[in-house]
């Protein structure tokens, strides 16, 4: 059943059509989060928040966008929120992401397979917020140009750009894993 | 930087068969929300279901709100418009010629004559229009006097006031408000009944003074005497006459005294 009509069976008392949802997005929300904030302990408190709200507005929900692209738009509306009170600097953190300089420095080592992921990891990590978001709603959120645009509330072009930085500096940061 | 590549990695990338977002996925596969969030969740979602869901449309707080201020605006104009009600709470200065022969001494005689006009129970022509502007007479005077205290009570004779001028007349409603606000829960159950035979007495009779019968309407039986009194002190028989006329209409069973009995079959 689509995430739509889920939703909608929720709204008229269905509990186990929200745990559907729920069971659905679960994962790659709390990883869009973790990813947004590098802390898992705040990482879990955003998502519990995100579902709050999802709770909250079953009353006023209305089919008018896709379920993902309201479900992300909320999510990332709590990172920024998150960011602000954190008041993080949206620069890449690369200051604290080690990369693996002896890798770079000996091509013809080995990485392991838990190092290259780990380093896959601690490249998008490192991406400045903005491109970093515009990745993972793609990844995680499944979404389309138009639908990154919406729920980041810029236009496609904008994240064409976004995605475009975003791709070519990870290239660069795993162009001896990949 | 060729913007070619750039475009086609990332047709690519959103297209699922790049390697990074590969690499990504690989690297993510596993990462899950922790297990002891989701008993939490799930259960506020259930309670939220318990309470059945009253979906208002978003238009109908505005829609309530305006609704209500319709229908107030509406029952306000109506009040207003309607000369009884509106004389209720604008009474008109029933004695206000009487009454403002009774206040008038020293300042509020002054501003009195100045403001209005009053005519006391002079014949005035304007009787068409007289409610009002035998009000005005007495407003003005009752205003500044202060309402309640000022009525009928006290009194000295004015002289003769000139016609009553049309451009008193808001001053003599505000007036006649102030002063009506304060005697307003004794007299309103009176008054009702009595407004309208004062209406009626005030246009049949040829000396008519609407405003000041309008006003003594409003008081009690025994007040009203005593007002009638004090203008026969003064010998202004006609007003008094008015006074009495109008008294009994609105108290059409009261026993006059004696003296004011006589005053009555005199007429």
């Amino acid at each position: 059943m689509a995430d739509e009509q889920l939703m909608a069976r929720y709204q008229r008392g269905d509990a186990s059509a929200f745990e559907q949802l729920y069971r659905r997005h679960r994962d790659p929300v709390f990883r869009y989060l973790l990813r947004g904030c590098s802390d898992r302990e705040r990482a879990a408190e955003m998502f519990q928040d995100v579902w709050a709200s999802v709770v909250r507005a079953r009353a006023s929900w209305e089919p008018r966008a896709k379920f993902t692209t309201w479900l992300y738009r909320l999510a990332h509306n709590r990172l920024v929120d998150d960011y602000r009170l954190a008041r993080l600097s949206t620069e890449p953190l690369e200051a604290d992401i080690p990369v693996a300089a002896p890798e770079h420095e000996e091509p013809e080592s080995q990485v392991s397979g838990q190092q290259r992921l780990r380093r896959v990891l601690a490249a998008v990590q490192s991406l400045p917020l903005e491109q970093r978001e515009a990745f993972l709603l793609k990844e995680e959120g499944g979404m389309s140009l138009d639908e990154i645009g919406v729920t980041t509330g810029v236009g496609r072009e904008t994240v064409k750009s976004r995605l475009r930085y975003a791709l070519a500096k990870l290239r660069q940061e795993l162009r001896d894993v990949l | 930087m060729s913007s070619e590549p750039d475009e086609r990695e990332l047709d690519e990338f959103l297209a699922g068969r790049d390697r990074i977002g590969a690499a990504y996925r690989e690297a993510s596969r596993g990462e899950s929300a922790p297990a002891e969030l989701d008993a939490a969740i799930l259960l506020a979602a259930k309670e939220a279901v318990r309470t059945p869901l009253r979906r208002r449309p978003r238009w109908l707080q505005p829609l309530v709100v305006a609704a209500t201020l319709v229908l107030s605006l509406g029952v306000l104009l109506n009040l207003w418009r309607d000369p009884e009600t509106r004389q209720q709470v604008v009474p008109q200065p029933s004695a206000g010629i009487a009454e403002q022969n009774f206040e008038l001494d020293g300042p509020v005689a002054d501003r009195a004559a100045a403001s209005a006009e009053p005519v006391e129970a002079k014949p005035e022509p304007k009787h068409g229009q007289a409610p009002s502007l035998a009000r005005t007479e007495a407003r003005p005077a009752r205003r500044s006097k202060d309402s309640a205290a000022a009525m009928p009570e006290s009194a000295a004779p004015q002289a003769a006031p000139p016609p009553v001028s049309p451009a008193a007349q808001a001053m003599t409603e505000q007036a006649a408000g102030a002063i009506a606000e304060s005697r307003e829960a004794d007299a309103k159950r009176e008054s009702e009944s009595s407004s309208d035979a004062l209406r009626a007495s005030r246009f049949g009779s040829k000396a008519a003074d609407p405003g000041a019968v309008d006003q003594a309407a409003i008081l009690d039986p025994d007040t009203w005497i005593e007002r009638i009194r004090k203008i026969l002190e003064r010998d202004d028989e006609k007003s008094a006459r008015l006074e009495l006329e109008a008294f009994r209409k609105a108290y059409p069973d009261r026993v006059l005294p004696d003296d004011l009995r006589k005053l009555s079959h005199d007429k």
